[in-house]
């Protein structure tokens, strides 16, 4: 193939009249990323060519945005460079009239503007003090939820599922628990929040009633027990304490996750017994448990908000979260199950602190 | 129109619906719901029925729903 080399310096292996296959596309994307964009890229970058808000040096990029190029699906056969603009002012100007030059006009041009990378929501960050909601678990498990907080024996202790602070009954009484949960960066020693203490084991050839656990809170480590944090509208609420010992079907609840943040939902059966709920150990049945269904457009819970807190719409605890399923319940969101709270406080010997 | 059923009879009710299916290899589970006011019990099950089998939609009374809720995984 003859090589033509432009005044930019790269060759044009394109000519005029001929289908770009993929294979070319690809090796003209490279070369153009190589010649032209990355240079640009880097050089706009140190001589403060682009504007840029002022903010401090050590939040700021190094790498500016430019224009990123790709390969664009065929049309009629034929493969196109797909040029994305991340910048208004490089819609027209020499670099892309050089890429469009290059690409003989195939190219698909799009604005894509700023990219950024999806910001973490704040319950999966680690939050001090400790709020109900916040991503945590034992130090072997991948992340559950801070229910509540609890007290025994003049203890402060972080109230959630055995699962995610017992690891299925894996864990020992010591054993270290993170804020947030290993999956979200927790750190055995920097983001330990206090130790495994107490909770209800599992039974294998009985019926369960129970999932619960609690996690004695180090000292120093300041937490807030009654803030919901942006619980109901965004807006936050405060926990007011244990709500009846028994709900109703219809009555409305709210809870406060590491997976999917703050949901509403609706109760839709009590008194729910022979509940098969697949573990990673064994399938477990448990009897008198709490189903719940959104109230809302997203599910009312998912993988990682076991341990939340329900509470009605007295902002009252009600409900411990523990699994749930992806159909059935309002619009096939799926359903929700948790323990009585009740229940899971005399088990547990403990307190709600409110 | 019927009276609405009370707590005590629907739970009566699912007691039955429990002795009665217990064994049924799609049950996930049997609880207390409302319909219309009035109490009821919902039979959730793991996948539907096999065709040609039915499970009641009244049982001493007391309404029953079916709902198929698959597989229930810990979160």
């Amino acid at each position: 193939m003859t090589s033509v080399i432009g005044s930019d310096g790269l060759q044009d292996e394109f000519p005029t009249g001929m289908r770009m296959k993929l294979e070319s596309a690809r090796e003209l994307k490279a070369k153009l990323v190589e010649g032209l964009v990355a240079p640009f890229t880097q050089k706009a970058a140190s001589n403060g060519g682009l504007a840029m808000a002022a903010r401090a040096m050590t939040t700021a990029s190094s790498v500016q945005r430019s224009i990123a190029l790709g390969v664009a699906p065929p049309r009629g056969g034929q493969f196109r460079l797909a040029v994305r603009v991340q910048r208004q002012a490089l819609l027209s100007g020499p670099l892309m009239e050089k890429i469009v030059r290059q690409a003989r006009g195939e190219v698909e041009v799009r604005m894509v503007g700023r990219l950024d990378k999806r910001a973490l929501p704040w319950y999966r960050k680690p939050v001090r003090p400790l709020l109900p909601g916040g991503s945590c678990g034992h130090v072997e498990i991948t992340s559950g939820t801070i229910g509540a907080f609890c007290e025994r024996g003049g203890k402060v202790c972080v109230l959630s599922n055995n699962h995610v602070l017992a690891n299925e009954d894996f864990g020992k009484v010591g054993d270290r628990i993170v804020q947030p949960g290993p999956s979200d960066g927790g750190r055995p020693t920097d983001d330990r929040i206090g130790h495994l203490s107490h909770w209800v084991r599992f039974r294998k050839s009985k019926p369960n009633f129970l999932d619960c656990a609690l996690a004695e809170v180090d000292d120093g480590i300041d937490f807030d027990p009654v803030k919901l944090r942006g619980l109901v509208d965004g807006k936050n609420t405060k926990l007011k304490g244990l709500g009846p010992e028994v709900v109703d079907a219809g009555d409305v609840v709210y809870k406060l996750g590491r997976m999917t943040g703050a949901t509403k939902g609706r109760v839709t059966a009590f008194d729910v017994d022979n509940l098969v709920v697949n573990y990673d150990t064994a399938n477990l049945r448990f009897d008198n448990q709490i189903e719940i269904e959104s109230a809302g457009k997203k599910p009312f819970s998912d993988g990682g908000d076991s341990g939340s807190l329900i509470v009605n719409a007295r902002m009252e605890a009600v409900g411990l979260l523990f699994c749930g399923g992806e159909m059935g319940g309002a619009h096939k969101l799926g359903l929700t199950y948790a323990n009585p709270i009740h229940e899971v406080l005399g088990s547990l010997k403990a307190k709600l602190l409110t | 129109m019927s009276p609405r059923i009370t707590l005590h009879k629907a739970r009566a009710a699912k007691a039955a619906v429990l002795k009665a299916f217990r064994r049924l290899p799609n049950l996930g589970g049997v609880g207390i719901t409302k319909v219309a006011g009035g109490y009821a019990v919902k039979i959730n099950l793991r996948e539907p029925m096999p065709k040609g089998a039915q499970l009641p939609g009244e049982i001493e009374g007391v309404p029953v729903t079916i709902e198929v809720t698959g597989v229930i995984r810990k979160q």
